[in-house]
């Protein structure tokens, strides 16, 4: 191949190969390109600290961090934002929880009206335009789940391609408790292979699953699933260990292809007639900015960066001198996998506009990810001989279960990306700076859905339940910074991610989303690549490129 | 492009051997043959049976007395020096350790450190604790780890905090204290009276988090010895286990793509 392509990809995660493989089935040629090595299953060793805890899926902060400002505190180098630096993304070491987006949270502003110190904004599709890429997601990739999980289901079309994986005994406790409070808990679906599907191995149920690579291919990364059947079509030449420098642009109003810099570093120069942008909502707004703010003519570029918020209930269940109930906490099955979105929109009045999702799971699996929580907990710890007693407990006389809970975190003018004026990373261009502010809803939220996910433990019969990380925030899923609208005035992109200003720019990832939703977004991410692929590919037969 | 008036060196290939050895693949030229002998011939072989068929009964006999005396002798080094030529597990693992390049720490703060971790993950009747499970040998290697230099930093202005209060309230460094007295030195350097609280609860988380990485690690990291902490939990490591330290790619050149 020469370094001429019809579309040029940057970014080989979530938002980008959906992209490649439209486009190279329809016969473009494709380049798709990842600052990150291609990993295989024989780099998915169960080496907790290399893996879990170090910087095997990130760059280091030494040379490639992130500067973060949150609000009153002094700017600080983290590897925050960063979701994963390699070929698949994300979707490599993810757990995988799959939700659709409610289809209100596509008219959120709406539903919510306006609240004061929130940059609200409807999306300019809805649910119906992207369902039909849901399923095509859950088809290509094999998302395995239960299609009737309650009112706050999304509308499907059809079942899952596969069944919900094998879940702890122990979901029978919250499946109860939710019904006696008055909710569902159904299976929480997942990006994982409950049976055989396309040529891959089912999951074999291992205990180091979120944060890890799967070491059979039963999580169903792109790195699995896409971009291999991108390559399969002969048309599309995947580049890891590239560096994409800048986009270059030809006239006012077009981008001529991008520089890069492969690992031996050499640089190059790709043409394309087309370029999409996929590196993630940081690294996208990032490149954007670096290649003389394209699409920021309006200055928006950066804006309306959102995160999810997070928070968490913890239940201990005792095993007691019950022999029964010690026998079933004590199975050895890893999936509790029960979610509940019942409180999507909040029962009651209050300061809460829009609530989330709650996600019933173990603790992180690992024995050292889950003994530090026990030494650590809030502002103090334990250490010495009370340390070595709670951990005899921990690992022998209870069963912990988790509630991981995701909320709306409201765009607002204060929480943005731009270029840091003082650090760069190894190859001297200016680093990302995330500047945090919070809406004091995220906190209502975050505690909202918390003592929600408390009371179902407490009614699960816990013996001990309590919560943590209120007002929190993940920063592992990054959104907005490019928001989609057709007001060239307010948003970077149009419906179908294309650049205002640029007729042949598009972003396919995260950051075109304009609300966070009450779910992780990752589904989301690949449904709209899906759509913006289809789109790219129905402006080359107009001959639009 | 080799060099040189001998491009075929002749290397001596092993007895009873007919493949080539390791790095001399299918793709490796093979030297001329130069004296046609067949398959497998090895010198030594060849001159024991010469030797064999010309000597006498009683010269056979002393040889064999000396060649017996000689392996008993033979093996009694062996078994007298079997640790150091058969323990290649430790060694293995030093050579893996490519990516750990920093100094090692200073001695008056490694043995501080080294006091402190066993004290906060102390060894116990019934249940290993960081000096049963090798967890500060973990840890040494940790911040040889050129991404971990700020915490090695961190560490060492700590340790150094913490000897000065041992010194101060104790009359004795941290390491040289009883086991109570260091307990109360950690408990003083953590409590409301403090003027350091802040900086002293996350050296001692650090080295908490530190800790327990090393007991409940891969024992290939250095700590976890014979997954005694694993053990202690109750905790099986499924495969497929690291046969050497994973490590990221970043910025390595990949075969793929």
């Amino acid at each position: 191949m020469t370094d001429e392509f019809d579309v040029v990809v940057v970014g080989g995660g979530a938002g980008g190969p959906p992209v490649a493989l439209t486009l190279a089935r329809a016969g473009a040629t494709v380049a798709l390109l990842d600052r990150g090595p291609r990993y295989t299953l024989q780099d998915f060793v169960h080496d907790e600290v290399r893996i879990a805890r170090r910087d095997f899926f990130v760059p280091l902060v030494g040379t490639d961090p992130h500067v973060v400002v949150a609000k009153g505190r002094p700017p600080r180098r983290s590897r925050e934002g960063w979701v994963a630096s390699c070929l698949g993304g994300g979707t490599v070491h993810m757990s995988g929880f799959f939700y659709r987006f409610h289809p209100l949270d596509f008219r959120v502003r709406d539903v919510l009206g306006p609240i004061p110190g929130a940059s609200l904004a409807n999306w300019p599709i809805s649910y119906e335009e992207l369902q039909p890429y849901y399923a095509q997601v859950e088809r290509e990739i094999g998302v395995s789940g239960e299609s009737d999980g309650g009112a706050w289901t999304p509308p499907r079309e059809s079942d899952y391609p596969l069944p919900p994986l094998d879940n702890h005994p122990a979901a029978d406790l919250i499946d109860a408790a939710a019904s006696r409070l008055g909710c569902i808990a159904f299976p929480t679906p997942r990006a994982i292979l409950s049976r055989s599907y396309g040529g891959r191995s089912s999951c074999l149920y291992g205990h180091l699953c979120g944060g890890f690579g799967c070491e059979v291919g039963a999580k169903s990364s792109t790195l699995r699933t896409l971009i291999p059947a991108a390559e399969k079509t002969g048309k599309c030449r995947v580049i890891p260990g590239a560096m994409v420098l800048r986009i270059n642009s030809s006239a006012e109003d077009r981008v001529s292809g991008v520089a890069y810099r492969d690992a031996h570093g050499a640089d190059h120069e790709l043409r394309a007639r087309v370029v999409v942008v996929a590196c993630s909502a940081i690294e996208s707004v990032r490149l954007l900015l670096l290649s003389g703010g394209l699409g920021n003519a309006e200055g928006q570029l950066g804006q309306h960066v959102m995160f999810s918020t997070l928070s968490k209930a913890h239940g201990s269940f005792h095993f007691r001198d019950d022999a029964g109930r010690a026998k079933m906490l004590r199975d050895d099955a890893p999936f509790l996998g029960r979610s509940v979105l019942d409180y999507y929109l909040p029962r009651a009045g209050g300061d809460v506009r829009k609530g989330g999702a709650l996600n019933f799971l173990f603790p992180p699996a690992g024995p050292i990810g889950q003994s530090i929580p026990v030494a650590l907990r809030g502002s103090g710890f334990r250490w010495g001989r009370e340390l070595k007693q709670a951990l005899r407990f921990y690992w022998h006389e209870q069963k912990q279960i988790d509630c991981e809970t995701f909320g709306e975190y409201l765009a607002n003018p204060g929480t943005r990306v731009e270029l840091d004026p003082d650090v760069r990373d190894q190859f001297g261009l200016p680093v990302a700076r995330i500047v945090i502010d919070r809406h004091p809803h995220d906190d209502a939220v975050s505690r909202y859905l918390a003592e929600r996910a408390a009371e179902i433990l407490t009614e699960a019969g816990a013996d001990r339940v309590w919560k943590s990380a209120i007002g929190g925030r993940t920063m592992h899923l990054p959104m907005g910074g490019c928001r989609m609208g057709d007001d060239p005035r307010s948003s970077v992109v149009d419906r179908v991610c294309r650049v205002h200003q640029r007729k042949n720019l598009f972003v396919s990832d995260g950051s075109v989303f304009v609300s966070s939703g009450g779910v992780p977004p990752t589904h989301t991410i690949l449904a709209n690549a899906f759509r913006v692929g289809a789109a790219i590919r129905d402006g080359f037969m107009r001959r639009d490129w | 492009m080799r060099n040189g008036a001998e491009p075929w060196a002749w290397v001596e290939e092993p007895c009873r051997s007919n493949h080539h050895g390791r790095g001399g693949g299918a793709a490796t030229p093979r030297p001329p043959d130069r004296n046609s002998r067949p398959t497998g011939y090895c010198p030594l072989q060849q001159g024991m049976v010469h030797l064999l068929a010309t000597m006498k009964r009683r010269s056979f006999l002393a040889l064999l007395l000396a060649a017996s005396a000689a392996l008993v002798g033979g093996l009694w080094w062996l078994l007298r020096h079997a640790k150091p030529l058969w323990s290649s597990r430790g060694a293995k693992s030093e050579s893996l350790w490519s990516d750990a390049t920093g100094a090692a720490l200073p001695p008056q703060q490694r043995a501080v450190l080294q006091a402190l971790c066993e004290r906060l993950l102390p060894d116990e009747e019934d249940s290993p604790g960081a000096r049963a499970t090798g967890a500060f040998n973990f840890i040494e290697r940790e911040l040889m780890r050129p991404e971990l230099q700020s915490v090695r930093e961190r560490l060492i202005r700590g340790a150094i905090q913490l000897d000065g209060l041992a010194v101060r309230t104790r009359g004795a460094g941290f390491a040289e204290l009883d086991v109570s007295g260091q307990e109360r030195v950690i408990a003083a350097s953590m409590s409301r009276e403090s003027e350091n609280r802040r900086d002293s609860m996350l050296f001692v988380r650090d080295m908490l988090s530190l800790g327990l990485e090393g007991m409940l690690s891969d024992p290939i990291h250095g700590g976890n010895k014979d997954e005694i902490g694993w053990e202690s939990i109750g905790y099986t490591m499924r495969p497929p286990r690291p046969y050497r330290p994973a490590r990221s790619s970043h910025g390595e050149a990949s075969d793929d793509g």
